[in-house]
């Protein structure tokens, strides 16, 4: 028995430090955070099963589900739609405590559940600039008026297969990637957004 | 050198700024321009003529445009790393501290030895290459091609890496509006004012187009004020974007185009954080193409001599730069726009001596107030020159010569509607005789087109049917557009009778910038190239940077009368993307070095960098390929250390790179027997099995393991290289073939950190690590046995006792964010047992040592049989590609099969990829044996071993062969074995 307990790391940590990057001058024109501090399982339907999740889900959740690709969120627990009967689901704050065993129980029978906390990275992106700096690679059109609150897709990003997500009213996105790719999806948010300036800030952890 | 003034510049107008002066140097020879200049008009009011040399015969060149289709001003700009070839000085933003050097010139500008081109004439015609330099063939790499090659071509491209930033962006709107003259601002404004989301694209620093250069009115007042203003109403509205500096190169499927925005081009070096350009994806409901039309040269003896030029640049330099192109002026022309150049360089002091109308008559209103003399009917058969044009020789309708004296030749030639973005994707352009003109065909989904591109030449027209377009694209997507009242403004005159060229003595040039004369396209007819396609690439008409934009349509107006066909029969060549040429590097934008691809980092990765790993890329992982040790120079000795170290105590491989599947459901049992060649449906849980996938065509496609979890859950790896593709080919069988399974799929690639310790004290070493309710004993824990585990006090985990290495050894899977913890702990807890990290090298030793095939002998090629793993096809069930395994010619007893190979003479290093011979056989396909696949260097054997495919396979164990390797080793005997070339029995597996 070892003595020490693991410390985790998170998928960014490693590839870039938190500060400024790019123009250092004024106020930054994109920032962005790593959120580490949330709980993520992948849910596919079982065969034929999608309406019994969506009922699972609002009995246990009281969420809703949107058809298409779509996030809905309420205490904590947001369900995104990422392809016809599947859904990634986060969890942040006190519903993270045996979320992927809670969501397991409530979707037995109906929905595979797979826990993917540790294999995406994560990144909350946000800013004056933000829209500026996420043209340089999202080829979707991320209006505010078409790319609404709560709009999601799952599309390429400098060759790296990203879901981006705006998670509210304001104009807040995820960028969600696969964890290995991490650091060169950093590479090309720091790239992209270094005329406007960019902060890196504290990761937040689980 | 002091710099020379700008004799040329008028005293006022113009859309400059005379209060700011920017320094510039052009050979060296220091020059002063002033913002809102471009090189060119800081080279027309400095008074420089001469500019470059031509492509084939280094014929003395000047200024012929004053835009975006210059065949002639082609310059380098800037120097080092950032020396720019081909850069055209019409649209050369001018700024303070530019250098730019003429090119194609030897030894200077002034004196070129090549010029003598000129001399060799006759044979530099048409299709030259082609026909001089045939014999004797061998000279041709040698000799012609490089000589060709000095004597024709155009700037230099920078021998040093670019150090400038590109990038790739996309935007989308509801209309993308292509060019600012007065269509495109109709157009916009139309469009915004209803509340569309418009993008207008304007390849000019300055947005206006036409109306910049002319002294027109809209709404009376100037046309310049009207563009103000419209320019202030648009940047006003905050769903409109203006994009000066942007080219739109071309039209794509779907309502995309693709267009190159010029961001620092017009500063000495981009600012920190600032791309150099910028190529855009714009993707665009409905498009208003307003790209305007360029104006046409005249194809005379002469006409391309420096001081003769484009009737309409004439304008734009004096109405726009207050450039002063030359003194004493003659006009050639066909059309009534000739003389409104006429008109403006008397209205700027300039002497009018002619004009030259091929016209019998023109209508008074065009001649109203007449300058200089006019000779209607009239042709310039020949230019005077000395360092510039000192006077043109006419005809007049009479046929009379004589001789003006002047120093600039404006020629207008009538205008061509700019359609290449109409064609880009197959609609051709149609022959519209009485404007003389290509209009565009069949228009591109979502397309319209508006003003001089269409062929409206005139400048109420182009108001009109700009602010229509813009509104009706803007109706098409349900905005309500204001009928407003179009800009009032005049149409000018704009009749044309076309004269394609003029016969007389000398080199009358219709390509500029490929030396294409009208003797050439005359003497192509005659060769028999009748077609517009052929003709263009055996005289290269329409070709090189500027893709013909002077030169096509009177190539094809000469080929027509030359061949005796109509223009419309003729056709034209097709316009493809690009419309203007774009830098590699704008196209690969953040794509370069290091970025080139996305690179996947396994989680021990930071810390195998703090050990100093040499690392390698495999696909799209970079993995460390060996950690040597300080001192330790040689990688084969770092690589057996690591190996004899796992062998002797303890070693660990980061293996997450290994694809993962979670497979969860009733039928994954069922599903998992369908695609593998083995039985899983009778695996018990917490057991894994090794798993050979096949292709439908019998070929081995992939291997990996399955492990049970639940009794409806499994987990699947797959090999590295093939993650991907097994995830594709698991979710097409599932989707296609077999929708009613009750199977649901997901990749957990990257959720987990998974490691592999191999080695006889690895046992011990995990005791250490595993909790301790885990019994890991031999008989608690066997072979093949897969768990989920807790370590460390908790930690969830799960543990594989699976062995690639031929080792006890075990492959331990955690949550990727305790991957680099637990890379640390093993370490921690191994050093006791001599816990050796080893690299892909070493990992690939121990699977040579052992027998194991890998990427290598899964080619594509390879059946099971072959591989020596028929005995894990299970004749018990059906799966993919057990029919067509079957095949007779796959059971062949000469097929190649799966071996060992090693050196006869042991000290002898083996070669992969050295083709088997039979000993005394003449090295010739017709032996050809086989090949090797694999090779190693076997610390445990202390020689090379090797793995390979052979005729006959393991029926050859025993025999001699030769390993032939004529580039690296030569001839080697080696000898046929068993492949597993370590502990045969398998007895340290199993410990």
């Amino acid at each position: 028995m070892a003595e020490a307990r693991l410390v985790p790391r998170t998928p960014l940590e490693d590839m870039a430090r938190p500060g400024r990057y790019g123009l250092a001058d004024g106020p930054a024109g994109v920032l962005v955070q790593e959120r580490a501090d949330r709980v993520l399982a992948s849910v596919i339907a079982r065969h034929g099963q999608g309406g019994a999740v969506a009922e699972a889900v609002r009995s246990a959740f009281s969420l809703d589900l949107p058809p298409g690709p779509r996030r809905i969120a309420a205490r904590g627990v947001a369900f995104t739609g990422v392809g016809p009967d599947q859904w990634l689901v986060a969890a942040e704050g006190d519903a993270r405590r045996d979320f992927v065993a809670r969501l397991g129980a409530a979707l037995a029978g109906r929905a595979a559940v797979a826990d993917q906390s540790d294999g995406r990275v994560v990144l909350e992106v946000s800013g004056p600039r933000v829209l500026d700096a996420l043209a340089k690679g999202i080829p979707v059109d991320l209006h505010p008026a078409v790319f609404t609150a709560g709009a999601a897709a799952n599309t390429l990003v400098a060759y790296i297969g990203v879901q981006i997500t705006r998670i509210g009213d304001a104009l807040v996105y995820e960028l969600m990637a696969s964890r290995s790719l991490a650091g060169s999806l950093w590479s090309w948010l720091a790239t992209s957004a270094a005329e406007h300036g960019l902060e890196l800030r504290q990761p937040r952890r689980g | 050198m002091a710099a020379i003034g700008q004799a040329l510049r008028l005293s006022s107008g113009g859309q400059i700024d005379r209060g700011r002066a920017l320094g510039f140097t052009f050979d060296g020879q220091p020059y002063q321009g002033f913002s809102g200049d471009t090189l060119a008009s800081a080279l027309v009011a400095s008074g420089v003529r001469l500019v470059g040399r031509s492509f084939k015969y280094h014929r003395p060149r000047g200024i012929l445009s004053a835009g975006g289709e210059e065949p002639n001003a082609l310059v380098e700009l800037r120097t080092g790393a950032r020396r720019e070839p081909n850069t055209r000085a019409t649209l050369a933003e001018l700024y303070d501290g530019l250098e730019a050097t003429s090119q194609n010139r030897w030894p200077s500008l002034g004196f070129d030895v090549l010029a003598l081109n000129g001399l060799l004439a006759p044979v530099l015609v048409a299709g030259f290459y082609y026909k001089t330099f045939m014999w004797p063939a061998g000279l041709w790499e040698r000799l012609y091609e490089p000589m060709i090659r000095r004597a024709a071509g155009l700037g230099r491209a920078a021998a040093a890496a670019d150090p400038d930033h590109y990038e790739k962006a996309f935007a989308f709107c509801d209309v993308l509006v292509i060019g600012s003259g007065p269509a495109g601002l109709a157009a916009a404004l139309a469009a915004g004012r209803a509340g569309a989301r418009v993008i207008l694209a304007e390849e000019d620093f300055a947005c206006g187009g036409r109306l910049l250069a002319e002294r027109q009115e809209i709404d009376g007042r100037p046309a310049a004020q009207w563009v103000a203003a419209a320019l202030a109403e648009l940047g006003a509205l905050p769903h409109v974007r203006l994009m000066p500096r942007t080219t739109v190169f071309g039209t794509f499927d779907h309502g995309t185009y693709g267009a190159l925005e010029r961001v620092a081009d017009h500063l000495p070096v981009p600012p920190p954080h600032t791309v150099r350009q910028r190529s855009w994806r714009i993707t665009a409901k409905r498009a208003v193409l307003a790209a305007g039309a360029l104006e046409r040269p005249l194809v005379f003896p002469g006409n391309d001599r420096p001081g003769v030029m484009l009737a309409g640049a004439v304008r734009s330099y004096l109405n726009r730069f207050a450039a002063v192109p030359g003194g004493d002026m003659v006009v050639f022309t066909c059309n009534d726009d000739g003389w409104r150049t006429a008109h403006d360089a008397t209205a700027a002091g300039l002497r009018v001596a002619a004009v030259i109308d091929a016209r019998p008559q023109v209508a008074a209103r065009v001649r109203q107030d007449s300058v200089g003399r006019a000779i209607l009917g009239g042709r310039v058969v020949g230019v005077q020159r000395g360092r510039g044009v000192h006077g043109v020789t006419i005809v007049d309708a009479d046929g009379r010569r004589a001789t003006i004296a002047c120093d600039l030749l404006a020629m207008a030639g009538g205008w061509s509607p700019v359609v290449n973005l109409t064609c880009h994707l197959g609609g051709r352009p149609v022959w519209d005789e009485a404007r003389a003109a290509f209009l565009p065909g069949p228009l591109p989904p979502g397309m319209r087109v508006a003003g001089a591109a269409a062929g409206d030449l005139t400048l109420a027209r182009c108001l009109a049917a700009g602010a229509a377009a813009g509104a009706a694209a803007a109706e098409e997507l349900g905005f309500k557009s204001a009928a407003a009242r179009a800009p009032r403004a005049d149409d000018e005159p704009a009749a044309i009778t076309p004269l394609w060229f003029v016969a007389g003595a000398g080199k009358a040039f219709v390509d500029f910038q490929n030396d294409v004369t009208v003797s050439d396209v005359r003497l192509a007819v005659r060769e028999g190239f009748r077609s517009v396609e052929h003709l263009k690439r055996y005289t290269t008409l329409g070709m090189a940077t500027d893709q013909g934009k002077t030169a096509n349509v009177n190539g094809l107006a000469i080929l027509a009368e030359a061949s005796g066909r109509g223009i419309a029969a003729v056709g034209t060549t097709m316009f493809r993307p690009p419309y203007s040429p774009v830098a590699i590097g704008a196209i690969a934008g953040h794509h370069r070095g290091k970025d080139f691809r996305p690179t996947r980092l396994p989680p021990s990765h930071a810390w195998a960098a703090e050990r100093g790993a040499v690392f390698v890329e495999t696909g799209p992982w970079l993995r460390a390929q060996w950690y040597p040790l300080p001192g330790e120079t040689d990688w084969l000795a770092s690589v057996s250390r690591e190996v004899r170290a796992t062998r002797a105590g303890a070693g660990v491989c980061d293996v997450s790179t290994l694809g993962k599947i979670d497979l969860q459901g009733r039928d994954c049992g069922a599903f998992l027997d369908r695609v593998y060649t083995g039985m899983f449906s009778t695996l018990a849980v917490g057991k894994a099995r090794y798993g050979l996938m096949l292709r439908e065509d019998g070929i081995v496609m992939d291997d990996g393991t399955a492990s049970r979890l639940a009794p409806d859950h499994y987990f699947m790896t797959t090999t590295t290289a093939n993650a991907g593709k097994v995830m594709q080919h698991l979710e097409f069988c599932h989707q296609v073939l077999w929708p009613a399974l009750d199977v649901q799929m997901v990749s957990v690639s990257d959720q987990w950190a998974q490691f592999s310790l191999a080695g006889p004290r690895t046992r011990d070493l995990l005791q250490k690590l595993v909790d301790r309710q885990h019994d890991l004993a031999n008989d608690a824990f066997p072979f093949m046995a897969a768990r989920e585990i807790t370590v460390l006090g908790g930690e969830f985990a799960r543990l594989f006792r699976i062995s690639f290495s031929g080792e006890l050894a075990y492959e331990i899977s955690i949550p990727a964010r305790h991957g680099d913890a637990l890379i640390r702990a093993i370490m921690a807890a191994g050093a006791e047992f001599g816990i050796t990290p080893y690299g892909t090298e070493a990992l690939g030793v121990m699977r040579v040592e052992k027998g194991h095939v890998a990427g290598n002998e899964l080619n594509g090629q390879t059946t099971a049989r072959d591989l020596g793993l028929g005995r894990m096809m299970s004749t018990r069930k059906d799966y993919i590609g057990r029919v067509a395994a079957a095949r007779p010619a796959f059971h062949e007893a000469d097929r190649w099969g799966f071996v060992g190979l090693r050196p006869v003479n042991p000290a002898q290093r083996l070669y992969a990829g050295a083709h088997f011979l039979p000993q005394g056989a003449p090295a010739t396909e017709a032996y050809d044996l086989g090949y090797m696949t694999s090779v190693a260097y076997s610390p445990m054997r202390g020689q090379w071993i090797g793995l390979g495919l052979i005729a006959r396979g393991p029926a050859r164990i025993g025999e001699r062969v030769i390993a032939h390797d004529p580039v690296r080793s030569g001839d080697i005997p080696v000898e046929v074995c068993h492949p597993v070339h370590f502990d045969p029995d398998g007895g340290r597996m199993h410990g």
